[in-house]
């Protein structure tokens, strides 16, 4: 079972272009030139593993596969190609 | 013909039954824990090999519940006692209880071939020789479990035991004309999920589960459809019925609504509508706290679909 720790996710997701969300702390926002794309939930408090579901969750608020997600929460998937994905989904427009 | 029925008296795996080994194993009133091992695994191995090829065509099977276990042991040679694990994975359709009292009437059938001595008479209850070979190896195996040490099955009588079943004479050269070299496509079945209509009958504060049909296509969903949405003390009545793709995932559940990009899961089915609530309630609220400007086109087309959506709040 795949596990990521919640504060690492939050950190690395941070570093990628997602902003904390004024109205919500618990969330993420995802903003592309002056647009609003998406948002993903990421549970707030002590560092912990975010379960199967939230991972299930935070990969389709995020349009990506769960691979995809976990390599974007664990690094290796940088923001230039994030922004690729989103960009053949048309999620940019 | 007789000898293709249990007419020396019936099995029942869940009351247990008495293994004798005689011979080299059993002389001491001991067994090496060699020969129990072999003596269980291959037991277990033809309950498994009757249990896939006689419940073939039961749609709704867990090889979990014919698992034995060991519930006893005596000294008379040397006689450890097994039974069906009471370990129950709960099932759809057929009863377990329908499904062990098959396995039992087989174990019989085929303790009593063995008993004769005439082991080809299976070809007589097993025709198709993939059903067939299954059941052949594994009962030479069990046969020969403790080397060439005598097996009987054996019951309790006025505080001694008494043989009911030997389990020997099996050549293998016997083996080899019985058995036919295939491909064991039983032994290597592909699972994959189906949705199934359930028909749900109460008796006697029982509750019996019958499949009715499964739907294997995939393009079939469950859904989860609501005309209110209700997130903490906010409430949003909908123009229609919204209807969402329901699933069971692992140990989880997940409420998904594609074309609104709205997500729920939990780890039970009120954690999951909890949860796709109160994503529907931050869309719903946030996308229209921003101007259209400031959304992309994606955004304003789920906007503008829930704005229609919700018609009181």
């Amino acid at each position: 079972m795949a596990t990521i720790d919640s504060t690492k996710t939050r950190n690395n997701l941070l570093s990628k272009g997602f902003q904390e969300s004024n109205s919500d702390h618990k969330r993420l926002e995802f903003w592309h030139e002056g647009k609003f794309v998406l948002n993903t939930k990421i549970s707030h408090g002590p560092s912990h593993d975010l379960n199967e579901h939230l991972i299930h969750q935070m990969s389709k608020q995020c349009l990506l596969t769960k691979q995809e997600f976990l390599n974007l929460a664990n690094c290796p998937l940088k923001e230039k190609e994030y922004l690729q994905i989103l960009n053949k989904k048309q999620a940019l427009k | 013909m007789e000898i293709l029925h249990d007419n020396l008296g019936k099995i029942d795996l869940n009351e247990g039954i008495l293994i004798e080994v005689d011979g080299e194993y059993g002389k001491y009133n001991t067994l090496p824990i060699d020969g129990l091992i072999s003596l269980a695994q291959n037991f277990q191995n033809l309950i498994d090999a009757i249990v896939k090829v006689d419940l073939e065509t039961h749609e709704t099977l867990d090889l979990k519940n014919f698992r034995i276990e060991l519930s006893g042991y005596y000294k008379n040679s040397s006689i450890p006692e097994f039974v069906f694990t009471k370990r129950i994975q709960t099932t759809i359709g057929d009863t377990i209880e329908q499904q062990r009292e098959i396995v039992n009437n087989k174990v019989g059938v085929i303790l009593n071939i063995s008993n004769s001595g005439n082991y080809l008479l299976l070809n007589d209850i097993y025709k198709i020789p993939q059903q067939r070979t299954p059941i052949v190896s594994a009962l030479f195996d069990f046969a020969h479990s403790c080397g060439n040490s005598p097996i009987s099955i054996v019951d309790k009588v006025n505080g001694g035991f008494s043989k009911k079943y030997t389990i020997g004479g099996f050549k293998k050269e016997i083996k080899d004309k019985l058995i036919t070299q295939v491909v064991d496509e039983l032994g290597t079945k592909e699972s994959t999920m189906a949705y199934g209509l359930v028909k749900v009958t109460k008796k006697k504060n029982k509750v019996h589960n019958h499949l009715v049909e499964t739907f294997n296509n995939t393009q079939v969903s469950l859904s989860y459809a609501t005309n209110k949405i209700v997130f903490k003390d906010r409430v949003y009545n909908l123009v229609d019925q919204l209807s969402c793709v329901y699933e069971k995932i692992d140990n989880y559940y997940s409420i998904k609504h594609e074309m609104l990009g709205i997500f729920g899961t939990g780890e039970t089915e009120p954690e999951a509508i909890e949860s796709f609530s109160e994503e529907f309630d931050y869309a719903y609220n946030r996308y229209n706290e921003l101007n259209d400007d400031q959304l992309t086109e994606r955004l304003k087309f789920i906007k503008m679909f829930l704005n229609h959506l919700v018609i009181a709040q």
